[in-house]
């Protein structure tokens, strides 16, 4: 059956932002210009045409009286709202009353609140079809915790107009909670502190059992984002004025680009210690061209805003006053807004709450997630996902030294299947034990054994020549099946192994600690493991050599490669890793230059001995040998 | 005789129903299949989107910085000194060695060309068109049409379809 798509929206003061759930996995939809985010404007030209979003901010300068925007702030209230004669003052566009409620002029006509709301829905309602090449009809869209009744109402009547069928208003800090998947851990408290662009808003949330309340909301309609850019930007004006005598707030052009400048810098400090601050030619004096270059530095930017960060934390001293509940009970902080990601303000959080908060989640783009969430549980896409177990431990056999290597690592989804070759460790082996393994540790007598069986037939053959491949399998049920087949002989044998992934949950969790506790032991006896066997093959090698190739090296050279043999010999078992490795390494130097020589002197003899019938077997060895190194070269 | 027949006809009621459920685990078991494999084809075309977005994404923020710097030479251009007292051997060096990081600039834009930005320059007395283009100021003058382009302050750049900066104007009142 075909179901339109329901999308989340995040209908912002500032800006708006819309996302949906694709895959199972809530991702955000661009806008028709290709951003992330749409601004929460709407203008009306001189020609009469409606522009919605980043072109009505585009022309906002030059057109304030016919661009509205923070609507969001008028929406279902009533004329004699104290918020609303505020921001009569404060917006350049006029704020008219209409019965008990607002109205906003534009162009030549009245509109409601909820009229330009619908304007910028409905233009992330076409935005978003564009996207997905798909109708959409139905919304989840978010209002801060504070909202009341009237203005959820409004809200949800904005999106009837823009003919959206709205499934759910939700409150923005539900929809952060939801994004970062904190309904599922039932009695926690979380506090989401959300610093937007304009406004400040803190709540308290207590999820319980399927639901998500809101203990307490507080804030600040009136700080965010712009309060900061506007310090920043009068510090550089003050700046500039005292060293070159020129007010550059009177030029518009140069305060566009300072505002430029200011938003740059403030972005840069959140990563930087320092960022220069760089527009040559801003203006012009008596004596010629004026240059804007400063730095500012983090300490100077956190002196220029620290009052303002320290401000957002009076709201949610009374949020939690509210809730009745301590700093130290609120168990998750979810940072939503831009300005969450200022070093200053995210310490200031983490400081008075004595713990880490999330900021995994863009936090431009948080709520619009949540949102989508919602939407996803409304039309089933979220239930409806197939749940797919993954295996809580990493899978594996023991290889030579008792090391553990993993075929599988932990948190793979099943089912899965991987394979690996190993060969024999000794010459003439035809037979490998292959022992099962699982756990996190290095080394696998720490890790419980699953099962283990022997592979024999194995054709002899020097060590390192024969082919085993291990497969591992599980299929869906978790059931493990491993086998190894000789590639060689074609004989193959398997185990099956019913509880794979049967441990109990503690019994998962012990085993990880285990792993983390003994992770520098264990690794320090891999090391050692490695090395021993590293030193096993050179001596295995040179052995080899030697008895190969004894009528090509000379009898100082035996001797010096006899001695560094022996040295390694003595050391190779033991518990000193360094002195293995040390003793390897001479003896690989040794060997090394012997056998440089040896080529050396072949080559010369092949050169001038061309001619000779008696070479077949020299040439051949020097063929065979060439290649190799070839070969080697090329790794 | 009737029991037996009533034991059969249950017997083959029991089996259809037995049938009809298997039926329907096989189409939910299909069902399933078919999905996870489309969810697995959607999975590689949107991480090739992805990886193409991400391509994309760094190129802008590349180009955006740029850009900037681009538009502080078409900055310096606009504030040429005025050397008519100055010597004329003095005004040539100068000429000649402004012309150089003229050049410098040339090689800048044509490197930004070929990482495939255009620039936007709309005509002056074109109209003002807020898609496309920002207004950073307004004045009056005489015999322009309103909301018409009276210079352009910056040119604009886009990469592709994308428009990353819009070209900046004043426009008549």
């Amino acid at each position: 059956m075909f179901m339109p798509k329901i999308i989340g929206i995040d209908l912002g003061t500032t800006n708006s932002a819309v996302a949906v759930i694709l895959g199972g996995q809530p991702k955000i939809l661009e806008n028709k210009e290709g951003h992330r985010t749409t601004p929460s404007i709407v203008a009306v030209s001189k020609s009469g045409e409606r522009l919605v979003g980043i072109s009505a901010k585009r022309q906002a300068v030059t057109n304030p009286k016919n661009t509205l925007f923070s609507i969001k702030r008028l929406i279902g209230r009533r004329f004699s709202d104290d918020e609303v004669k505020r921001d009569m003052k404060m917006m350049p566009y006029d704020i008219v009353a209409r019965g008990e409620g607002v109205g906003v002029k534009l162009g030549n006509q009245e509109h409601t609140p909820e009229e330009i709301s619908a304007m910028i829905l409905g233009k992330l309602k076409a935005d978003a079809e564009d996207r997905l090449g798909e109708k959409v009809e139905g919304a989840v869209i978010t209002v801060p915790a504070y909202f009341d009744d009237a203005q959820r109402q409004a809200t949800k009547t904005a999106g009837e107009i823009a003919g959206l069928k709205v499934h759910r208003i939700i409150n923005e800090p539900t929809a952060a909670a939801l994004a970062y998947g904190f309904d599922k851990k039932k009695g926690q408290q979380i506090c989401v502190y959300d610093l937007g662009g304009g406004t400040f808003d803190v709540s308290i949330l207590d999820v319980a059992e399927d639901t998500v309340e809101v203990k307490s909301t507080n804030g600040d309609t009136h700080l965010g984002g712009d309060d900061f850019d506007r310090r920043v930007i009068d510090w550089i004006i003050e700046e500039f004025k005292k060293e070159e005598g020129i007010d550059l707030s009177k030029d518009a052009l140069a305060l566009q680009r300072i505002k430029d400048a200011a938003e740059k810098a403030k972005i840069e400090l959140s990563t930087a210690q320092e960022s220069e601050i760089n527009q040559p030619f801003i203006t012009s004096g008596a004596d010629g061209p004026k240059h804007l270059v400063m730095r500012l530095t983090r300490a100077k930017l956190e002196e220029l805003v620290h009052d303002l960060a320290q401000k957002t934390l009076e709201p949610v001293k009374k949020a939690l006053l509210d809730a009745k509940m301590g700093k130290e009970s609120v168990e998750e902080i979810v940072m939503v807004g831009g300005m969450t990601r200022m070093p200053l303000v995210m310490k200031l959080v983490e400081d008075f709450f004595g713990k880490k908060a999330n900021v995994s989640v863009n936090p431009d783009e948080v709520v619009a997630m949540g949102a989508a969430v919602q939407a996803g549980v409304l039309q089933g896409e979220v239930k409806d996902v197939l749940l797919l177990d993954v295996t809580p431990l990493s899978l594996g056999i023991e290889t030579l030294g008792g090391v553990m290597t993993k075929l599988i690592e932990r948190n793979t989804t099943i089912p899965t299947s991987k394979s690996q070759t190993f060969s024999t460790a000794a010459d003439n082996q035809t037979s490998v034990e292959v022992h099962a393994l699982q756990g996190e540790r290095e080394m696998s007598e720490g890790n419980k054994s699953l099962g283990r069986f022997i592979l024999s037939g194995i054709p002899m053959a020097p060590r390192g020549i024969p082919q085993v491949e291990v497969s591992f399998n599980i299929d869906a049920n978790g059931i493990l099946k491993v086998s190894a087949k000789d590639k060689a002989s074609g004989k193959s044998q398997e185990i099956t192994i019913q509880a794979s992934t049967g441990l109990s949950k503690e019994e998962v969790e012990k085993m990880k600690k285990d792993a983390e506790v003994h992770a520098e032991d264990d690794k320090k006896k891999k090391e050692l493991i490695e090395a021993r066997n590293l030193a096993d093959t050179m001596v295995y090698t040179v052995e080899k050599m030697l008895a190969e190739q004894k009528d090509k090296i000379s009898d100082d050279e035996k001797k010096t490669i006899g001695e560094k043999l022996e040295a390694l010999k003595k050391v190779k078992d033991g518990e000193d890793k360094e002195a293995i490795k040390k003793a390897a390494d001479e003896l690989t130097e040794v060997s090394h230059s012997v056998a440089a020589k040896m080529y050396k002197e072949e080559k010369s003899e092949v050169g001038s001995e061309k001619s000779e019938g008696d070479k077949t077997e020299g040439e051949e060895k020097v063929v065979d040998a060439e290649f190799k190194e070839k070969g080697d070269d090329k790794k | 005789m009737t029991e037996k027949k009533d034991s059969k006809t249950s017997k083959a009621s029991r089996a259809s129903k037995v049938v009809e459920e298997l039926e329907m685990k096989c189409e939910e078991y299909l069902a399933g299949w078919k999905r996870a494999l489309a969810d697995y084809d959607n999975l590689k075309r949107d991480l090739s989107r992805e990886r193409d977005d991400i391509r994309r994404y760094a190129m802008e923020r590349a180009a955006e910085g740029f850009l900037g710097v681009l538009e502080h030479f078409d900055q310096a251009m606009k504030h040429e000194p005025d050397l008519s007292s100055c010597d004329k051997d003095v005004k040539k060096k100068i000429f000649s060695w402004l012309s150089g990081i003229i050049h410098i600039r040339t090689a800048m834009v044509e490197e930004l060309k070929a990482l495939g930005l255009e620039s936007v320059e709309p005509e002056i007395g074109s109209p003002y068109l807020p898609q496309i283009q920002e207004s950073v100021g307004a004045r009056k003058e005489e015999g322009s049409k309103s909301e018409h382009i009276l210079e352009v302050v910056a040119r604009g750049w886009k990469l592709g379809e994308k428009l990353l900066r819009p070209p900046r104007v004043i426009i008549s009142e």
